[in-house]
């Protein structure tokens, strides 16, 4: 069977999606963009982009928004609607559906809508590099059945067997992964370019059913883009006594800008418009500069925003449902990017809705999900799980090293090497640990055992390799060797993967609510580690060549390392106070490294241009001492 | 007895070979998948390495749409040699103007703004230039077209 595809039939934009490698994707159009304009001049068989650039030169046969007209009769008041803004004809045609009249020939709406499935065919089709017989097209859930079967019959004059026809939210939940087996409410909110649509839908054993629905079939991003449209051309008028709506070059470049504006201030809270050049008076060039905020933006279309919620109430009347008993609001549609439109969702439904899925695509996606599904590739492919939470041990100073991150994807395997944190330890002990918190203690334990027989080794030496492994089922099996012997030991720890949602979601709350405090915890760690290092490397050093330094310069050295440890072994010892006795003693280490290691040059000179042996060695000792800290603090197991 | 043992194992049989037959076909598919990405990501490496610099471009040809739109205006000697400087930098990177004066008007390279008295669907007048960024339109001119009256 061949790839099932989803498509997104909108009103202004639509979109394609097909399900790869486990995972529902958008396919590119041949514009290279993830939807394209739904606007169709069928005499030249122009789809897309590119009818819409030519949209101004032949306005009467290019068509648009000819979703409004799907399934409806002339008379009715969607097409006598769409008619009075409709720059193309539209007539009675037969059975008293309407229609459109094109230069003597008449089109069907379910014709138009064909055309833009094409495209949608063969834009998938160059995407898949085989060819595309099936798929999955959305409609409005408030679509009737006459609506539908002509939404089919558009589908198969494109050459496509329809295999469902699916509501536009259902496409938003599955997307949204709302599927899971869960009895909820949910609701979608779906603010696109042109229509608006709220619609709850009640989940459960996989089966949506749409409770109510509701909106406004003309309202969409393009009244906010004009909003914003007469308040630059207005303001430009107030300044400079121009009117640039008269000046249709004008007009466009306003219109472009303020898009961008729209788009910029969603995520920026003020933003500039700068069109130089943009008209002239008196033979002058004038320019259009005017900085624009978000505030403003929200002022101008707020009642625009507002007119969503009367809908929101009806459907929420509709479907004898209180607003605590939601359980979810998904959003849908570009619009809905917009901070404000988001605020005002969450003010109403009380909820902070789930934003989780690129708007735009959501509805595309769901509908490939829907084809994964029907076609068997989802099914499968969907018992690949992913670790909730991240997978480590526990290292020197008590901190969690994490060695499977949190959302990888099962079957996984990794390994690390670990070392001793001292001299001649015969044994490290593997504490297993799940959680996002960065200090072992917080974490929950999985398990733990105890790797021994280590050879007695300088700390830092012994190369233990630690190798987490974990199955597509969950299981966990974590094992650690020593390089040198080969000796090995190992556990295994069933249904790592399986903790509730709940318990899930209280952890990564955990995480985030103490990430300050964790990390000032970590900081006072990693600082006692680093100290801890630099004591035990100098000592060494002081040592093995301790007399090389001079007499004076040792004891200074040790003193000061003395005085360190006398820190480090105080526990209510801060990581100021911890860092500026650690700044001392590497700033007089440095100090005295470097002036051995010069002394040592000197000497060495009139010998030649080859480095001596001993010098260079005191002045690697004495960088180790720095470049170790941060292996040490990672890559030691705690005995 | 011995009959029971054996249509149990029958049915196994069947279950397990049907069960070979599904794990089979959903290899196949995901290795399919995995091939068509592969052969995909390596013509979007292809792309990505020759399309780096479309999205900076796109932008940078919005002021280089200004300093035309100020030497229009100025006709300053100097403004003149930054504009050709700038042009002969994008052109390094594979950005070509789209010929549009006069043209037959081609939605595909060209977006009509505004329809003016003049030769029926030609170009009468560019109002911004469009540019390949090597073979493909990466911005479309835009134009004003005659309306044959």
């Amino acid at each position: 069977m061949s790839k099932i595809i989803g498509i997104d039939l909108g009103t202004t934009n639509s979109a394609i999606a097909v399900m790869e490698g486990g995972t529902a994707k958008i396919i590119p159009s041949a514009e290279g963009r993830n939807t394209f304009p739904s606007i169709v001049e069928p005499i030249k068989g122009l789809v897309g982009d590119v009818a819409k650039r030519q949209m101004v030169l032949n306005s009467t046969s290019t068509i648009f928004s000819v979703k409004r007209l799907m399934g409806q009769k002339f008379t009715g008041k969607q097409a006598q609607k769409t008619k009075e803004i409709a720059p193309f004809e539209i007539a009675e045609g037969k059975d008293g559906m309407a229609v459109i009249n094109l230069g003597g020939k008449t089109f069907t709406p379910q014709e138009i809508s064909a055309k833009i499935l094409q495209k949608a065919k063969a834009d998938a089709e160059a995407y898949l590099g085989q060819t595309v017989t099936d798929a999955v097209i959305t409609v409005p859930a408030y679509f009737d059945d006459s609506q539908r079967q002509a939404t089919k019959q558009a589908g198969e004059i494109a050459g496509l067997n329809v295999q469902r026809i699916v509501n536009e939210p259902t496409a938003a939940a599955l997307a949204y992964g709302l599927d899971k087996g869960k009895n909820e409410t949910v609701v979608v909110y779906d603010l696109g370019g042109g229509t608006f649509d709220v619609s709850i839908l009640e989940l459960g054993d996989g089966v949506f059913e749409v409770k109510s629905t509701n909106g406004d079939t003309f309202l969409g991003g393009d009244d906010f883009d004009r909003r914003l449209i007469d308040h630059i051309v207005s303001e430009f008028k107030k300044e400079s006594g121009v009117d640039l709506s008269l000046d249709k070059q004008a007009l466009q470049r306003i219109k472009d800008a303020a898009e961008k504006a729209k788009i910029e201030l969603s995520s920026a809270t003020e933003t500039e418009i700068n069109q130089p050049f943009i008209t002239q008076r008196d033979g002058q060039p004038l320019h259009l500069t005017m900085k624009i905020s978000r505030a403003k933006l929200e002022e101008l279309v707020d009642d625009l925003i507002q007119k969503t919620i009367e809908p929101c109430k009806k459907a929420l009347a509709d479907a004898k449902i209180e607003k605590s008993h939601i359980a979810e609001v998904i959003l849908v549609g570009g619009m809905t990017r917009m901070p404000k439109v988001q605020q005002v969702v969450k003010d109403f439904f009380g909820k902070e809705p789930n934003k989780s899925v690129n708007p735009d695509e959501a509805v595309a996606l769901g509908a490939a999900i829907q084809g994964g599904v029907i076609s068997g590739d989802v099914k499968d492919i969907l018992l690949l799980d992913v670790t909730p939470l991240t997978l480590g041990i526990e290292t020197m100073g008590g901190v969690m090293t994490p060695l499977i991150e949190r959302n990888t994807t099962v079957p996984s395997s990794k390994s690390q090497t670990f070392s001793t944190a001292s001299d001649n330890q015969p044994q490290v002990e593997v504490h297993i640990l799940q959680g996002e918190r960065p200090m072992a203690g917080d974490n929950k334990t999985l398990g733990s055992f105890v790797l021994d027989g280590i050879p007695a080794a300088p700390r830092g030496i012994p190369q233990i390799e630690v190798t987490f492994d974990i199955d597509a089922n969950g299981i966990l099996n974590v094992s650690a060797k020593d390089k040198a012997t080969g000796k090995e030991q190992k556990i295994t720890i069933k249904n790592a993967t399986n903790l509730s949602d709940a318990e899930v979601e209280k952890m990564k709350q955990e995480a985030e609510k103490y990430a300050e405090e964790d990390k000032k915890k970590k900081e006072l760690v990693d600082k006692r580690n680093e100290a801890d290092t630099l004591i035990i490397q100098t000592r060494k050093v002081l040592k093995d060549a301790g007399d090389k330094f001079g007499a004076d310069a040792a004891k200074e050295m040790t003193e000061s390392l003395d005085e360190l440890e006398k820190e480090l072994k105080n526990e209510s010892a801060t990581f100021e106070s911890l860092d500026t006795k650690l700044k001392t003693s590497t700033e007089l280490v440095q100090k005295h490294a470097e002036a051995l290691y010069k002394a040592a040059a000197e000497k060495d000179q009139p010998a030649g241009e080859d480095k001596p042996a001993e010098g260079p060695k005191a002045d690697s000792d004495a960088s180790e001492t720095k470049s170790d800290t941060k292996p040490a603090e990672e890559g030691e197991v705690v005995e | 007895m011995v009959k029971k043992t054996t249509s149990k194992n029958i049915t196994e049989l069947a279950r397990l070979s049907s069960r070979v037959e599904e794990l089979e076909s959903n290899y196949k598919r995901v290795l399919a998948d995995y091939q068509n990405q592969e052969r995909r990501h390596k013509e979007q490496q292809v792309n990505t390495i020759k399309m780096a610099s479309a999205a900076l471009i796109e932008k940078l040809l919005l002021n280089l749409d200004s300093l035309e739109m100020a030497q229009t205006h100025l006709k300053d000697r100097g403004l003149q040699i930054v504009i050709d400087q700038l042009r002969a930098t994008l052109g390094q990177e594979g950005l070509s103007v789209i010929n549009s004066d006069d043209q037959d008007f081609d939605p595909l390279l060209m977006d009509c703004t505004e329809v003016v008295p003049g030769k029926k669907d030609i170009v009468i007048e560019t109002v911004s230039r469009g540019y390949f960024l090597f073979d493909k339109v990466l911005r479309p001119a835009k134009v004003k077209v005659g309306s044959g009256a």
